[in-house]
């Protein structure tokens, strides 16, 4: 198990991998092909998570608590009960929240030197990131 | 999802990764391992809906750089538990390991992608099985003999295009379009290529022409048709439908040439019946106006009044009567230039007239008389006188008889002469009359001779038609015969999974060879770097 961080800043700054699926479930909880799906969309398609670093990512998310499988299933009618829910944490909502602020920052440091525009694609962004 | 989830190549996909995952750890496959499979399944779909065999091909480029790559992440770090994934791949590439194992570790895992890549396009393509079908072939000049008389009676022209020219056949319309009819391909390949909506007839044949291969075997009238298919029967049933469309091609072909061959054939025998009607009349009225006697059905000339062989004969009398004619005329001029004593005893070798001969006995005798009186007597001894008066007559009597054997002679010259004139002047009037008749008549024998030849046409014509209704009844099988009628293949012939395998095994000792030094390179360069500073100071 790995060590409980209190500190957002500490597990800054996240692979792109994590940031992404983060993000994706900053929305409220996923599964994990709606999370892929999330991350193609977010990012005009570029990028597309095999299954392999999308549950290694969860794996890793789920040790250090960043995410938490939700124990809620949803009606069976409207989706596979099989699949699996996970939503972001508290720590996992900060930790995205300081990452996204991080790159914030980041992105006013560029367009103040005039390397951006003023509006940035989000699909750019996304394949950027 | 348009796609049906049971189709056999996103089955095998899902049951191929499904395998795949003994890559990763056990507690990761355990813990993963479903959700893993259902999202590889759930990317397939997507896959095979964007691009089909195709978009599978392409997720499968993707997912197996990630499956490799992660399985040997999630691997190390179930050996080195509490490390984050990316510090441990950094660690991986660290100083302190030696380049011997780092090449070990980038052959392997470059071994094992490029070895893995070429196992899963090998097990995801469409399996395809080839049916072929032989033919033998028989042109259309050739055929003729089999049908209406033996090879002999038809001489056959070499063409150098007939086998391309039925390549051309095969491919063609008329053909193919029948074996999209009769095996209804429009709606069977629009159900499995085109998401159920049925192709028209051209976009089924490009397709068909895309699968099939028509070769010729060598040093023989033989071709192969090959048809390509991922079901095998249906591979088996188009080579015979091509086969069997191109038989029925050609027999069709023959058919209706033959049609139209008796239908000229009948019209002309029409217009033959006519010209004979015609011609008949016409002769009937040419035999009464030239009051022509015509006793035989089969004679196409006039009946001569000297036939060839009195003719001869004629010719061969009249010529010993002129030999034996000039015969007499030469002796009878050699007897007249004679003088009288010697004509006295010429004439009885040329004739047997007994009294000149006995005239001649009593003169010789009567002149041994004279010789003899004449020794005992003087010359105008009675005894003498006598003798001499019997010589005198009897000279007397052998002149006289011989003046009359010359008369009788020169009397049958003249006649055999006349006799000639008149035998000539006969045969000359007979041909004379032969020939007023033949030119008399000609018309008519013309018009007879018209009438023969017209009727031997006509005779011809209903034989040829008959022998073409003959040919109609019975069916050229001879023109395309299927020597060899299509099997379904036992094995599939693409892809070749042994040849696919051994090439991806020897590309990966190759690029993992390549990528293994290249990576121990760069290890020694790195230990280098780091232990120069080191040794400096």
């Amino acid at each position: 198990m790995a060590t409980v961080n209190t500190n957002p800043n500490e597990f800054l700054p996240l692979t792109p991998a994590v940031f992404h699926v983060l993000l994706a479930l900053a929305d409220g909880e996923r599964h994990g092909y709606a999370i892929m799906q999330e991350v193609a969309a977010s990012t005009g398609g570029q990028i597309k998570m095999g299954p392999g670093t999308l549950y290694g990512t969860i794996k890793r998310l789920l040790e250090i608590r960043l995410i938490e499988e939700s124990d809620e299933r949803p009606d069976p009618r409207l989706d596979d009960e099989r699949r699996r829910y996970y939503r972001l944490s508290g720590m996992g909502q900060r930790v995205v929240c300081a990452e996204a602020e991080r790159y914030a920052a980041m992105v006013e440091v560029a367009r103040g030197k005039r390397l951006i525009g003023k509006s940035l694609n989000p699909a750019t962004l996304g394949a950027v990131l | 999802m348009n796609a049906p989830a049971t189709h056999r190549s996103l089955e095998l996909s899902c049951q191929l990764y499904q395998h795949l995952l003994a890559a990763y750890p056990r507690s990761h496959r355990e813990e993963y391992g479903r959700a893993m499979a259902q999202l590889f399944r759930d990317q397939c779909r997507d896959a095979w809906t964007e691009g089909r065999a195709w978009g599978l091909v392409t997720l499968w480029f993707r997912i197996l750089p990630d499956l490799v790559k992660t399985s040997f992440l999630e691997r190390w770090a179930s050996l080195h538990p509490g490390k984050f994934m990316t510090a441990k791949l950094n660690n991986f590439f660290s100083p302190g390991r030696t380049p011997l194992a780092t090449f070990c570790a980038v052959f392997t895992v470059v071994f094992l992608l490029v070895f893995t890549t070429a196992a899963i396009v090998t097990f995801i393509l469409p399996e395809t099985y080839a049916s072929t079908v032989r033919i033998r072939l028989v042109t259309d000049e050739e055929s003729y003999g089999y049908t209406t008389g033996s090879p002999a009676d038809h001489p056959v022209s070499y063409d150098p295009y007939f086998i391309q020219t039925t390549f051309e056949i095969i491919q063609s319309q008329v053909v193919l379009s029948n074996v999209v009819n009769t095996l209804n391909l429009n709606a069977k390949w629009g159900k499995r290529y085109n998401n159920g909506e049925p192709l028209n007839t051209s976009e089924t044949m490009a397709v068909l022409k895309q699968r099939m291969v028509i070769q010729p075997v060598r040093n023989t009238r033989l071709i192969a048709i090959t048809v390509y298919s991922e079901d095998r029967q249906e591979a088996a049933d188009l080579a015979n439908g091509v086969a069997k469309a191109y038989q029925d091609y050609r027999i069709n072909s023959r058919r209706e040439l033959t049609r139209g061959g008796l239908t000229v054939l009948q019209q002309q025998l029409t217009k033959t019946e006519a010209e004979i009607q015609t011609a008949q009349t016409n002769l009937d009225y040419l035999r009464t106006k030239l009051n022509v006697i015509d006793d035989n059905a089969d004679s196409v000339n006039t009946t001569p009044t000297l036939n060839e062989q009195v003719v001869q004969t004629y010719q061969q009398q009249l010529l010993d009567a002129q030999r034996t004619g000039k015969s007499l005329q030469s002796e009878l001029a050699d007897l007249k230039a004679m003088a009288k004593d010697k004509l006295r005893y010429a004439l009885p070798t040329l004739t047997s007239d007994t009294s000149l001969k006995d005239l001649l006995e009593k003169l010789g005798a009567a002149e041994q008389e004279l010789s003899s009186r004449t020794n005992n007597y003087g010359p105008n001894h009675p005894k003498i006188v006598e003798v001499q008066a019997v010589i005198n007559t009897l000279n007397t009597q052998i002149d006289e008889r011989a003046a009359g054997i010359m008369a009788a002679l020169t009397s049958e010259v003249n006649a055999r002469q006349a006799s000639v004139t008149a035998l000539q002047a006969s045969i000359d009037q007979a041909k004379a009359s032969d020939e007023q008749e033949q030119a008399q008549t000609r018309p008519y024998w013309e018009a007879k001779r018209e009438l023969a030849n017209l009727l031997d046409f006509h005779k011809q014509l209903m034989a040829k038609i008959e022998t073409t209704k003959l040919d109609l009844q019975i069916p050229p099988r001879a023109l395309v015969e299927i020597t060899d009628s299509a099997l379904p293949g036992n094995a599939p012939v693409k892809p070749n999974q042994p040849l696919n395998l051994v090439l991806g095994a020897i590309a990966g000792v190759f690029l993992g060879s390549v990528a293994g030094i290249i990576a121990a390179t760069l290890a020694l360069r790195r230990i280098r770097l780091i232990s120069k500073p080191a040794a400096q100071s």
